[in-house]
């Protein structure tokens, strides 16, 4: 009966301590919790169980064996923590640079359509400003709020694109990624919110400009 | 008795979790602890592209995990302890050891083995992984400079002569042949500080050109003769055509890439 009280009482106290965060938190603060209780519990076996153990030799060798477990166990889990982490950044990169590489794209492809509308071969003007190359091309995809709906066709996007200016020499785009935060997050984006990732593309008739507002 | 109840009570509780995942390493809550972390990451990255994983698929991972600890660390130590206090018959000076004690003692040679194949693994994957992410990192930051001379390549294509451009031409960038592999490109370069990588101009038409980006790197073939005569280095290449739909072409060819 005692041996049973126990066994419950050790499956009850790691069980508890394992769903401490939670059954959506991390999984590792889980596993740190449940690990620490189970050491817990195995102290407090060896030390209530050391006097009905038979032998001497046998008492060294469960204490040895525990503490080993234990040791190897923790090691253990540290690496697969470890690398666990690695493979979450690196998915977290792949995601950024895919965000980056995306709206680099999406801004420069339809400054470049705009340029090469603008001059003909002679270099002769094919539109009187930049702003009215722009607007014949992409009209239909500018909505009131300035929001600038290039290649989308339905999708969904994390980002988006704003026309911030159309002038007689100069187009400017803005990207801003509503998944990736930019490096001030005090910086006031396009769009009214704080702190996202941002970039400018500016056409001008020497050709585009890009860079990274925040 | 105990141990008897102990491995109905563990076999019920995976095949009740996951029955297709009754094997011996199910247990293992080291492996399981890293797939489910690796299944939040995936979580985060499809969740940005309106993809996801069940929650009810991580919630039975965290179990198998419980599972595990509780096998290791509670039953297998406690059959041990408990058998080790019993008082053991002896047959012809041997001691007979109960079911207690063995089941106790395999379940913990399988934490050892766990754990230690978690360690061996845990390294590995470590290592690997950065290895990895540095590869891709190096490969993306190639294929991004690469880009911005491609952009600037077209814009040079599209601007008339008068404005420094080609006026709907490359052919102004048309070098001599012994000179076209190791020609840098003075005319496309930006005004980024220089990196380790080297951009450079490959066959010129009036309606085309290709561009080629050779990182400091190792390639996947050590063989491979890299646009600027180096070995083995990473390659990568574009094809631009303006006057295509879409403007920007990449080479996938083995003769291209590396």
């Amino acid at each position: 009966m005692k041996r049973i009280i126990w066994l419950s009482g050790g499956i009850l106290f790691v069980t508890a301590a394992f769903f401490v965060p939670g059954s959506t938190g991390s999984v590792w603060f889980s596993i740190l919790l449940g690990f620490i209780a189970a050491v817990v519990y195995l102290v407090a076996l060896y030390t209530y169980w050391f006097k009905n153990i038979r032998s001497k030799s046998a008492r060294i060798g469960i204490l040895t064996t525990l503490l080993l477990l234990t040791i190897i166990s923790a090691v253990s889990s540290v690496l697969n923590y470890s690398s666990g982490r690695s493979q979450a950044a690196m998915l977290a990169t792949y995601r950024k640079n895919i965000e980056i590489r995306c709206l680099h794209s999406y801004i420069n492809e339809p400054l470049l359509y705009t340029l090469a509308s603008r001059y003909d071969r002679d270099g002769h003007a094919g539109y009187r400003t930049m702003a009215a190359a722009f607007h014949s091309k992409y009209d239909s995809l500018i909505t009131t709020d300035h929001e600038f709906r290039y290649g989308e066709n339905g999708k969904i996007y994390t980002w988006k694109i704003y026309v911030a200016k159309a002038h007689a020499d100069s187009v400017v785009l803005v990207g801003e990624s509503e998944f990736l935060k930019g490096s001030d997050p005090a910086f006031r984006n396009f769009s009214g919110d704080k702190g996202r990732y941002q970039v400018e593309g500016i056409l001008t008739p020497k050709g585009v400009q890009y860079e990274r507002t925040n | 008795m105990l141990a008897c109840a102990g491995v109905i009570l563990i076999g019920l509780t995976i095949s009740l979790i996951h029955p297709d995942r009754i094997y011996w390493n199910s247990l293992n809550p080291w492996e399981n602890a890293y797939i489910t972390s690796v299944y939040g990451a995936i979580q985060i990255f499809g969740s940005s592209f309106g993809s996801s994983i069940p929650t009810e698929f991580i919630l039975k991972e965290r179990l198998l995990i419980l599972a595990g600890i509780l096998v290791i660390f509670v039953i297998g130590p406690s059959l041990w302890v408990f058998s080790e206090s019993e008082k053991g018959e002896r047959t012809h000076g041997i001691l007979i050891r109960g079911f207690n004690w063995y089941a106790g003692v395999m379940i913990l040679i399988a934490g050892f083995w766990y754990a230690g194949s978690g360690i061996l693994e845990g390294a590995g994957h470590v290592q690997m992984l950065r290895e990895i992410n540095h590869k891709n990192q190096m490969r993306y930051e190639l294929s991004q400079g690469l880009l911005t001379r491609a952009v600037q390549a077209i814009q040079y294509y599209e601007l008339p002569v008068n404005m420094g451009g080609g006026g709907q031409s490359f052919s102004m960038l048309s070098v001599p042949a012994k000179r076209s592999k190791i020609l840098a490109i003075h005319n496309l370069e930006t005004s980024q500080p220089a990196s380790r990588n080297v951009f450079l101009i490959g066959r010129v038409k009036s309606g085309s050109i290709t561009l080629f980006a050779v990182g400091k790197m190792d390639g996947q073939n050590a063989r491979f003769k890299n646009a600027d005569g180096e070995q083995g280095k990473m390659q990568l290449a574009v094809r631009i055509i303006p006057s295509d739909n879409r403007m920007i072409h990449r080479l996938t060819d083995k003769q291209f890439v590396n």
